[in-house]
């Protein structure tokens, strides 16, 4: 039986999670600069330590309401495609989810949550969803 | 073991140095046989090949190059002299040292490299035979009839020969074998003493020479480079925030202090961005092999001539145009030089020429690629991309020549007869356009049919970091780099301006010098979806030139200009062709730079509305006054009216007399005083980058006189440029102090200078004093 970390992170009532290694770090109160022109769920890019960073909206990937959006922060991972940034309502921490909880993706989530992950890992009272960032990444461009 | 790995990779490449030397000079020896220089050159360098095998104990590699080694002394001696045979072989004697180096870099070890019958073909040279006596060997063994038809000189289709060869080499050493021990071993053994003892010191100055250079020089890996260059942007950077920081909150400590790290930032920068520069001649000289190659290939003689290698350009530009260039003049040979014969009939020299010119001009680095030979048929190639079905007959009716002459870097198109081993397959000039324009760069092709075909390069001298202009648009700021820029307009249409706006088939053009400029809104690309620009409003106006048009890129408005470090595109918007990179401003926040080909093409500006920019009527040009362009000391240029100019002066240093501080020089019977201009106006930080020269260092100033009618004053410039007529809408606003606005010339921003508060600056009373 193998255990794996998962960094988790809220969008609406949904938890996420990525493999904890993919996360490069956590920041918040970015000044964002529009990208006109590319995909909606782009929210624009920041500048990281003179890095640009593209940042993709899970709210907006997902189809969840942006109004309801009452925090946010700002996922910063790495990619092959480089380094880009999750922006989610709030961080719940690190877990670890072990091969026994793995569940291929089903009705548990929504339609639209289920074309972005992998799987689910059924935790004691919450449902944590495996994020494909391949699928996030291809949305985006 | 790490430490020998690291010994063997220096001298594979400061072998691989070597065989780039000994590749030119056997090409240089085959035009001039008698060039005694060369076959030094060779002899010296292979011999230090072999010196070294001899220390790691490559006995394979020694081998082969000691035979070379035979046949090259030889050649020096003058026992024998050079055929082209000799000359293949010796190129292929090369190619396979290359095989080693490949083996060796990877396994430190030399076992496996297929040298095929090498030595056995040098040593029949050695002994002033031609290789057809190894032909008939085999032929006597094999009766192959492909062997014979596989000739050593066609290098292209060596690897067919290569299994052909390495049967015969058994066979044919049964042959060779008896007369070889008798007649080789005598002549060679005693032509060692009498050869060594003369290279021997010039080996023993060379290797002086290399020593003191390597105490000066040491290898850097480039990933080193690379990183010191992003480590460097990002300092530049923190600088700039500190320095702004600073500027609006004084302080006794810190002011100076950061002064100095502005100083200090820029002229790491400056030294930086030198290391990273490198000449030409690291792509030109693998040209003389490739064209030798080529054209026997293709059975044409072929010569090159290249200009302007010492022509510096960024790492990692000169590394991503080496393909294209190659592909261009494999091009030029195949296609483009025709054979001797129909050179003959065209009554052309039988020798065919490719002409290969570097040289900076605009910011950029041209390099031109002209061949003499037949030219491109426009409309052999209009037809061709018609039946190809890349564009309508009805485009083609309306092609002018250098629009046909575009079509030759679609995809898809090839003038080619007949695909040639060399080139011809279809994949071509359309992938060259795209690696060049990757770069920022353009290409261009004119022709003459029967005369040649030119193609010209434009290549940005650097990558990492561009002079550009801020501009604004829906709150957002957007950087165009100043190598795009030619001028900055501002007109009113709902005023006085009016005339010059007009709408031609719904398109905007605005009337610019008697030509209608094309205008493209900025908002209305980014932002399709919003609202259209009322067109009533001011227009301020950027004219750009994206490829070989221009057009008015109308904005929310202008901001400074500023030195940009470029950042790649995020691939998640590498799509998004009106974007050409990232950067960051100097308020840390992140920016897009606007791509001009991309807008152009994204604002689907038409060919037609292209063409639609013809001759307008000269007398609506309102007529400027006329200015002189100087350039200051920190290379920034700088104008004011000629009108305020009563002469220009050079004086040499030691005329000028420093008193007090004060610079005067003996001027027409009066003392005159010298004020430096550069250092009236306050240091300005986008001009960093620049190195600020040193007015004591200078053998000559160049003064402008200004003179209140009674007394006179020297401006010391840095240069004086030109005059030019002042163009009075393309102001913009005041850079710094003494300045009244900026405006763009030629695609530099040119500040225009108050001169006569400037001077009231140095000398307070100047104007009173008439």
């Amino acid at each position: 039986m193998s255990e794996k970390q998962l960094c988790a992170f809220w969008v609406g009532d949904y938890l996420f999670g990525i493999e904890v290694n993919a996360v490069q770090e956590v920041v918040r109160g970015q000044i964002e600069t529009r990208v006109p022109l590319s995909s909606h769920v782009i929210r624009g890019l920041i500048n990281l330590r003179g890095q640009v960073v593209t940042v993709v909206d899970m709210r907006r990937c997902l189809r969840f309401s942006e109004d309801e959006r009452q925090q946010s922060v700002y996922v910063v991972l790495l990619h092959d495609s480089g380094t880009l940034s999750l922006y989610v309502d709030k961080m719940m921490g690190v877990l670890k989810v072990s091969d026994e909880q793995w569940e291929k993706p089903a009705e548990q989530a929504n339609q639209v949550a289920q074309t972005f992950i992998r799987g689910v890992y059924k935790l004691s009272n919450q449902l944590l969803f495996l994020l494909d960032l391949d699928k996030v990444v291809r949305a985006a461009s | 073991m790490n430490e020998m790995h690291e010994i063997l990779l220096e001298f594979s490449a400061e072998t691989r140095e070597n065989l780039l030397e000994v590749e030119q000079a056997l090409v240089q020896l085959e035009d001039d046989p008698s060039d005694v220089e060369q076959i030094t050159i060779i002899f010296r360098a292979i011999h230090t090949v072999k010196g070294t095998c001899g220390f790691f104990g490559f006995d394979a590699l020694e081998r082969v190059t000691h035979v070379g080694e035979n046949l090259l002394s030889a050649l020096r001696d003058g026992a024998l002299s050079l055929t082209k045979e000799m000359t293949s072989t010796l190129l292929e004697l090369v190619d396979v040292i290359r095989r080693f180096m490949d083996r060796i870099e990877e396994t430190d070890s030399e076992a496996g490299v297929d040298i095929n019958n090498l030595p056995e073909r040098l040593e029949i040279l050695r002994q002033g035979k031609p290789l057809s006596v190894l032909r008939q060997a085999e032929t006597v063994e094999l009766e192959d009839d492909e062997v014979i038809e596989a000739k050593p000189e066609v290098v292209e289709a060596k690897s067919e020969v290569i299994e052909a060869k390495s049967e015969v080499v058994e066979a044919e050493a049964e042959i060779a074998e008896p007369p070889r021990p008798a007649p080789q071993r005598p002549p060679s053994a005693p032509s060692a003493p009498r050869v060594e003892p003369e290279p021997a010191p010039e080996h023993g100055e060379k290797k002086a020479a290399r020593v003191k250079a390597d105490a000066e020089s040491v290898r850097v890996t480039t990933h080193l480079l690379d990183q010191l260059v992003t480590l460097v942007g990002e300092l530049v950077l923190t600088r700039n925030q500190i320095v702004q920081r600073v500027e609006a909150h004084p302080d006794q400590v810190l002011t100076p202090a950061s002064q100095r790290l502005n100083l200090i930032a820029s002229e790491l920068q400056e030294a930086v961005m030198k290391t990273r520069m490198q000449p030409l001649s690291t792509v030109f000289n693998r040209f003389p092999r490739l064209v030798r190659d080529v054209a026997q290939a293709c059975d044409k003689q072929v010569q090159l001539e290249v200009k302007g290698g010492e022509t510096e350009l960024d790492r990692t530009l000169i590394e991503a145009i080496k393909d294209p260039l190659t592909h261009i003049l494999r091009n030029a040979i195949d296609h483009g030089v025709e054979d001797t014969k129909r050179r003959a009939a065209a009554g052309k020299p039988e020798v065919g020429r490719v002409l290969v010119t570097a040289y900076h001009k605009g910011g950029f680095v041209n390099i031109d690629i002209a061949d003499d030979g037949g030219g491109i048929d426009a409309r052999r190639l209009k037809e061709k991309a018609l039946s190809a079905g890349l564009i309508t007959g009805d485009q083609l009716a309306r092609f002018s020549e250098r629009e046909a002459f575009a079509l030759i870097f679609l995809p898809g198109l090839s003038t080619a007869g007949a695909v040639t081993n060399v080139s011809g397959r279809g994949v071509g000039m359309d992938v060259v356009r795209s690696k060049v324009e990757a770069i920022g760069g353009t290409v261009e092709l004119t022709s003459t049919l029967g005369e040649g075909t030119t193609i010209k390069l434009k290549i940005p001298l650097t990558l990492a970091i561009v002079p550009a202009l801020m501009i604004r648009c829906d709150g957002e700021r957007y950087a165009i780099p100043q190598s795009n820029l030619q001028e900055l307009l501002r007109f009113d249409p709902s005023d006085k301006d009016k005339q010059r706006l007009e709408n031609i088939g719904g398109a905007w053009y605005h009337r610019l010098r008697g030509q209608l400029l094309p205008l493209v809104y900025l908002r209305h690309v980014l932002h399709p979806d919003q609202p259209r620009v009322d067109q009533s409003q001011v227009h301020q106006v950027v004219v750009l030139q994206a490829g070989e048009q221009n057009y008015g890129l109308v904005v929310d408005g202008v901001q400074d200009s500023q030195e940009i470090v470029v950042k790649p595109l995020d691939s998640l918007l590498q799509k998004l062709s009106i974007y050409g990179g990232t950067m960051i401003t100097g308020d840390g926040r992140a920016a897009l730079i606007l791509d001009p080909v991309g807008i152009a093409n994204q604002a689907a500006l038409s060919a037609k509305q292209v063409r639609v920019t013809r001759q307008v009527d000269e007398a609506s040009v309102t007529k400027g006054q006329i200015l002189l362009l100087v350039g200051s000391m920190t290379k920034g240029r700088m104008a004011f009216p000629l009108s305020m100019v009563s002469r220009l002066e050079e004086f040499e240093r030691d005329k000028v007399e420093v008193v007090g501080g004060r610079r005067s020089v003996e001027y027409r019977g009066e003392i005159m005083q010298l004020v430096n201009l550069s250092e009236l106006l306050p240091e300005r930080r986008t001009h960093h980058r620049h190195g600020v020269i040193d007015v004591d260092s200078l053998e000559r100033l160049s003064v402008v006189v200004h003179s209140n009618g009674a007394r006179n004053i020297g401006l010391i410039v840095g240069q004086i440029i030109d005059t030019v007529e002042e163009d009075t809408r393309t102001r913009g606003r005041p850079s710094r102090d003494g300045v009244a606005y900026t405006f763009v010339q030629d695609g530099h921003i040119t500040e225009f200078l108050s001169l006569q508060s400037l001077v009231e600056k140095a000398e307070p009373d100047f104007y009173e004093a008439q």
